[in-house]
């Protein structure tokens, strides 16, 4: 049995590994299987059951065997399918494949990370076929095209590229098969590790891709002409292109009327410049720009700042560490942590800093408008962006005041507009300007106005009559 | 590369001029001018906010050759930067306004750290006006600046950006309000105009209402006519215009008796017709005589002589209301 000493050999020290050998007439069948991802009952009622049985004696075993999933393989592919949760079968020369995989992973839960009020509940999983399963119940038509590749020399990553054949353009799919066959990497073991082997020709903190875990938001990509990858074991599509409108306007706003929608877009505009800037604004304001604030309230900042040791900009840098902190360790703590982080978080951000004479109430003003504008995105990568250009801006405004603040607003504009993420601008669909996809993403039209695809995402753009 | 860090350089290596702590500033509510034996004398309110919300001011005064020095000698025993921007008033003295008003404006106009919307009047002894509204515990600067926004009185507001306007432009000779202390009790009730940079002459509270409603600012008019009627404005509108070698100057006045007229309005109308046009009539003879054109009348007639002038005044009644008819059961 030449077959069953590489199966050895090649497993060995693997204690999960099971062989059982079956006779079978004047033969002897071995049943191989990894008790640690195969599923015992699956193993009983698919092969042994029907191998032991009496009345099954005589059929040859192609037939005897039960299963959806069976497959002949060679033994090269036999360690991938062992790892895989398929149960080997030796009989002879030949080698059989039935899958039996233990169900690992968990059951279809809620959106958390992207909720919405209106939207459909389910998210991805860690399954990849379950998640594939979730967008072909939302498309059911063969234009659907999955391309399966298989990533890392050790974690054997299923990694699959959806997109419609028909929308999107097959340029961009074949750059992105070409780039998911150049990977040679130990292992691949989320979206959020692939989708840095993606792109990399440009250092830029905006994120080129987005990702997601809603079925519908892929389902509108798709029909938008963008391509997903989806990677096993990660409970995260990657959608690409993706550009900064799509990360300031989630699909979400596909669930409400045009008119109350569009105020939350103006407002989540509002939030991210907001965001960027408010401190810088502040600094430039009141150390440089003075006559640009009315005498009252000018007068209420001095007397405020009475008494704090620091100059503003030390005072800003303080507070936004402090709130860098409190955010990443409410993110990595356990849950059941989450109240007293708050508590902490409450009485340093509060009253306690103010009347030890560390900073001013009106910064803790400002640096609340910071944090909270910036909480309308749930991408930690955008977020990520948004804190570097806040400590850009911030640098500029300190030295230099509004001029400064101008100063950084043009690079960051300049960044913004050469920045391109396959082809396509970053600051798409204002530059270059896209009525179609702009009346998607920035501002919203009635249902039965957005009959078009973006011309640059896709040839054919005809969307509705 | 090179070229990029030279940029940089020019653009970063000039940071941080011009910073200033905003609780290192001064907020300077009032400034006094004064200008005796060739020297400026200033008088500084500085403004101050307290953490109870309570706001209080001190007095700073300083002697120099010029503003700027008189100004540096104010602050020489003070520990913060003087911020111009929130002024509220400017205050000159008859002295300074006839010697050195020129020099003022230059100064206040040029110098980036004052602001163009400071209210100007004219005071003769501003200490004891700052000092008096300090006894009541009030900022002065706010309290001039409220009260010279007042549109119940008849007062004239002028702030920097107008007399600028006026004091460049030919057409016009410039009038500033004069600040009065009568009784313990700050009062504007007269104007001082000025012939070629020059007081010659000042407007009492009758002339100053005229004023206004030749130049559409709008203020409460009451015009008391025999009888103990008064006619209270609640809209004026005065349109002027130059033709065939007459200046036709006409307000419409809309307003209400604020008695209960029962018999013959019409009559009374046209006794406010008349008086009104009287009135008018005698101010603008008065501006005549003292060849003073603080009106700017000069924009129409473009320096033409022998010049006819036409008033004509219409009083329009308002329409009585519901609730007037009700009480008054007319």
């Amino acid at each position: 049995m030449e077959n069953l000493k590489i199966i050895k050999d090649l497993f060995k020290d693997t204690p999960d590994l099971i062989i059982r050998p079956i006779k079978k007439r004047f033969n002897t069948v071995y049943i191989i299987f990894l008790e640690t991802v195969s599923s015992g009952d699956r193993v009983n009622s698919y092969i042994l059951n029907p191998l032991t049985l009496p009345s099954k004696n005589k059929l040859s075993i192609e037939k005897a065997l039960s299963g959806p999933n069976l497959k002949v393989i060679d033994i090269n592919d036999v360690e991938k399918y062992l790892c895989s949760g398929f149960t080997i079968i030796l009989d002879k020369q030949t080698i059989y494949a039935v899958e039996t995989k233990a169900e690992l992973d968990r059951g279809i839960d809620e959106a958390k990370v992207e909720p919405a009020i209106y939207g459909p509940k389910d998210s991805l999983v860690e399954n990849i076929n379950k998640n594939i399963g979730l967008i072909k119940r939302r498309i059911k038509s063969s234009h659907l095209k999955i391309k399966d590749h298989t990533l890392g020399r050790y974690s054997k990553t299923s990694t699959s590229v959806l997109y419609i054949d028909n929308i999107a353009k097959v340029e961009l799919v074949l750059e992105i098969t070409k780039k998911l066959d150049s990977i040679d990497t130990d292992a691949i073991t989320s979206a959020g590790e692939l989708k840095q082997y993606l792109f990399n020709e440009n250092i830029n903190v905006f994120p080129p891709m987005k990702l997601t875990e809603r079925p519908d938001t892929i389902i509108s990509a798709l029909l938008e002409g963008k391509i997903i990858i989806l990677v096993d074991n990660s409970p995260f599509a990657i959608i690409l292109p993706a550009v900064l409108a799509d990360f300031i306007n989630p699909t979400v706003d596909d669930y409400t009327s045009a008119l109350n929608t569009n105020y939350l877009k103006v407002l989540r505009m509002i939030c991210f410049i907001l965001t960027i800037i408010t401190p810088a604004f502040y600094i430039a304001t009141t150390n440089y720009n003075q006559e640009t604030i009315p005498g009252l309230l000018l007068m209420n900042i001095a007397t405020q700042r009475f008494g704090v040791p620091f100059p503003s900009i030390v005072e800003a840098i303080i507070m936004l560490f402090v709130c860098e902190l409190l955010r990443e360790s409410d993110v990595r703590f356990a849950s059941n942590y989450g109240s007293a982080v708050s508590i902490l978080g409450a009485l340093v951000l509060g009253e306690s800093a103010v009347a030890s004479g560390i900073v001013s109430p009106i910064m803790i003003i400002v640096i609340a408008i910071t944090f909270v504008s910036s909480l309308m995105f749930n991408e930690v990568e955008i977020n990520g962006a948004v804190r570097t250009w806040r400590y850009i801006y911030l640098l500029f405004a300190s030295l230099l005041g509004l001029y400064g603040l101008t100063l950084a607003f043009i690079m960051m504009l300049i960044n913004l507009c050469s920045y391109k993420v396959y082809n396509l601008s970053y600051m798409f669909p204002i530059s270059p300007l896209d009525f179609s996809y702009l009346k998607e993403t920035l501002l919203k039209v009635k249902r039965k106005k957005q009959d078009k695809r973006s011309k640059y995402l896709t040839d054919n753009v005809r969307k509705q009559a | 590369m090179k070229k990029t860090i030279i940029l940089f350089a020019c653009l970063l290596l000039s940071g941080c001029y011009n910073y200033k702590e905003v609780s290192d500033l001064a907020f300077v509510s009032s400034l006094a001018l004064d200008y005796q034996n060739n020297n400026f004398n200033i008088i500084l309110e500085i403004e101050e906010n307290h953490k109870d919300n309570k706001y209080s001011s001190y007095i700073l005064e300083g002697t120099g050759k010029t503003i700027e020095a008189a100004i540096q000698n104010a602050s020489l025993s003070f520990n913060k930067d003087l911020y111009f921007i929130n002024l509220n008033i400017l205050l000159i003295s008859k002295e300074a306004a006839n010697n050195k008003l020129a020099s003022i404006l230059n100064y206040v106009s040029r110098d980036n750290n004052f602001s163009f919307n400071f209210n100007i009047a004219l005071c003769d002894n501003p200490k004891e006006a700052i000092e008096n509204i300090m006894q009541k515990e009030e900022i002065f600067g706010k309290y001039l600046s409220t009260l010279l926004k007042n549109t119940d009185s008849n007062t004239i507001n002028i702030k920097l950006d107008n007399l600028l306007n006026n004091y460049l432009n030919e057409n016009y000779d410039i009038i500033l309000p004069i600040i009065n202390i009568k009784e313990d009790t700050i009062i504007i009730d007269k104007a001082a105009i000025f012939k070629d940079n020059i007081i010659i002459d000042t407007l009492d509270e009758e002339s100053l209402a005229i004023y206004n409603i030749l130049l559409n600012n709008h203020r409460d008019y009451y015009l008391e006519i025999d009888n103990d009627i008064v006619f209270k404005t609640s809209y004026y509108q005065t349109s002027i215009y130059f033709k065939n070698n007459t200046l036709y100057i006409m307000p419409t006045l809309t307003g209400t008796f604020l008695e209960s007229i029962s018999h013959a309005p019409d009559k009374i109308v046209d006794k406010v017709n008349i008086k009104f046009n009287n009135e008018i009539e005698n101010f603008i003879n008065n501006l005549i005589s003292l060849e003073s054109d603080p009106l700017g009348l000069k924009r129409y007639t473009k320096n033409k002589k022998d010049i006819k002038y036409r008033i004509n005044t219409n009083i329009i009644l308002e329409n009585k209301s519901l609730i007037y008819k009700g009480v008054s059961h007319e």
